[in-house]
């Protein structure tokens, strides 16, 4: 079998096989490789919302800064007009050296690490319309493609057009999924402190303004949004403090279920006007368990609050906790809710410290603290979480002899 | 008599829209009205086509860098100048945004104001939207 046939076996192979769009967009950079044997194979696809090109994937034999393949997501600048050209035009470019203008060549060159002999690219087209760009690159001199390779890359382009076009998962709007993962790292930071600081200098302005004008509305205004976020900066401060300082629980013989109640007690009437219902679900024995009961509190505390939010985003809904013995002796608290849920890429971050899909109203604090209780009393927590249907947190507590002095 | 400038400020924290308006109210007389989330406040950027806007980029759901880009792809919003509010300062990441923007619209917000707020700081940029 000729090298080209092998590798649109193998192409055949991978677009039947399960694989997520971007593994095979990577594979297909080095099948075209291959297949055309050159140095470099190069992906790029079309994006619709803003007509555009980007590069995807390329796969060289050469190293560019010290690798051989490149995934990234820049957008095709006007200078890389060869791409631009075959998706435009619907066109098969075949280059050879003498047609590569020189800025091409420094182009290719600074990125994959070559200077470039000779060059091939063809549309991706399915069902009339342009999906992206494959290009192939060779270096060696003197070389050049072939009608037989405008053929390959052809059937290759076509076949993998329709792969694409088809999946489920091709990225229909690959500028906004750049946008949101570009919102996703700042996420992380601190934004709830600058926004506190933020409130407080406006309510000092206002105060200002108002008692310049003599205008009582304005102090009054200014006066309630200093109360409320000194509050906010005092609770967001004691949680950071929480969180960095190790403490060992303080044990103490405890009733988990009247510590259950309490939280109910504290939350419920809230809430209710959020037409959020809580329920108890607590074991029946003996429910006195050796622990620290404050912390325990805050970590039950965190998660109901935390349910009834996903709960309230969605109209109403019903939290509910439970308490449970194992054979062993071990406690476990299950709070479980009938809320949003938690998207996967979410659910990832969730113990990760400030991130917040709460906006002004968390403080990305509360798990990241509950985590650290639970891991104090050498206990475990866990997740399970459906996105729409509800969210359930588990947490585990050994057994623990409150007599044992240390 | 000439109509007031209209005003809309997109942002989740209610304490800072009133922070701004404040700030606002020391410049001139405008129409400012208020949105609580992204896809409030492209609604009605939608609705009232404001003269400016001022806008929060972190924002739960719809943040402030995607109200943005969608305000420049609809017809009637895309020519309205933007001042973009930033709770943190991500240097790279406004950089990136920035260069993303000037290239799919030939056209990027104003002005990036950081918070904590400084009040002068926002009179000049609304000044200079408003040759003022």
């Amino acid at each position: 079998m000729s090298s080209a046939v092998e590798q649109l076996y193998q192409l055949v192979n991978l677009a039947e096989s399960k694989i997520h769009l971007d593994d095979f967009l990577e594979n297909l950079s080095v099948i075209i490789k291959k297949a055309l044997h050159s140095e470099v194979g190069i992906i790029a696809l079309y994006d619709e919302s803003t007509k555009e090109l980007y590069y995807f994937f390329g796969s060289s034999d050469e190293k560019s800064e010290g690798k051989n393949k490149f995934e990234d997501f820049t957008r095709i600048s006007d200078s890389d007009d060869l791409l631009n050209k075959s998706a435009n035009k619907c066109l098969t470019l075949n280059l050879t050296a003498e047609k590569i203008t020189k800025r091409q060549k420094e182009y290719i060159k600074r990125r994959f690490g070559i200077t470039p002999e000779s060059i091939l690219l063809s549309p991706m087209i399915s069902r009339g319309k342009i999906i992206g760009v494959i290009e192939v690159i060779n270096h060696a001199p003197k070389s050049f493609y072939s009608k037989y390779d405008e053929k390959i890359i052809k059937i290759i382009a076509g076949y993998s057009a329709s792969v694409i076009d088809n999946s489920k998962l091709f990225l229909k709007n690959i500028s906004h999924k750049r946008l949101s993962d570009l919102g996703q790292s700042i996420v992380n930071s601190a934004h709830g402190l600058k926004n506190i600081l933020n409130n407080l200098d406006g309510a000092t302005y206002i105060v200002e303004m108002g008692t310049v004008k003599k205008n009582i509305t304005d102090v009054n205004k200014g006066w309630d949004i200093l109360k409320r976020n000194s509050e906010r900066l005092r609770d967001l401060v004691l949680d950071i403090l929480l969180y960095s300082r190790p403490k060992k629980p303080e044990y103490k013989l405890s009733d988990i279920n009247r510590v259950c109640a309490d939280v109910k007690e504290l939350i419920e009437k809230n809430a209710g006007e959020k037409n959020v219902r809580i329920n108890l679900d607590l074991c029946s024995k003996q429910s006195d368990y050796c622990m620290d009961p404050k912390s325990i509190y805050r970590c039950i505390l965190n998660l109901v609050s935390n349910a009834v939010y996903a709960c309230e985003q969605k109209g109403g809904g019903e939290v509910t906790i439970k308490t449970q013995f194992s054979d062993a002796g071990e406690l476990m608290i299950i709070v479980s809710d009938t809320g949003t849920g938690i998207s996967k890429e979410n659910l990832e971050h969730i113990f990760d410290v400030f991130f917040t899909t709460k906006g002004s109203k968390g403080t990305g604090l509360g798990l990241p603290v509950t985590k650290k209780i639970i891991t104090e009393h050498l206990g475990t927590i866990s997740v399970d979480s459906k996105e729409g249907t509800g969210t359930s947190f588990t947490i585990i507590l050994p057994k623990y002899d409150c007599s044992k002095k240390e | 008599m000439e109509t007031l400038k209209k005003i809309l400020i997109v942002d989740d924290e209610p304490d800072s829209n009133e922070y701004v308006q404040a700030v606002l109210s020391s410049i001139s007389e405008f129409n400012t009205m208020t949105a609580a989330d992204g896809e409030e406040g492209l609604k009605k950027a939608k609705e009232n086509l404001p003269d400016l806007i001022i806008l929060d980029v972190m924002m739960p759901g719809l943040d402030g860098f995607k109200v943005f880009y969608e305000l420049r792809k609809n017809e009637a919003t895309k020519k309205i100048p933007v001042i973009m509010l930033t709770g943190v300062a991500d240097k790279v990441g406004i950089r990136f945004f920035k260069d993303d923007m000037k290239k799919y619209f030939g056209i990027e917000p104003v002005d990036y104001i950081e918070k904590p707020l400084v009040p002068e700081r926002l009179v000049e940029t609304v000044n200079k939207v408003f040759g003022l």
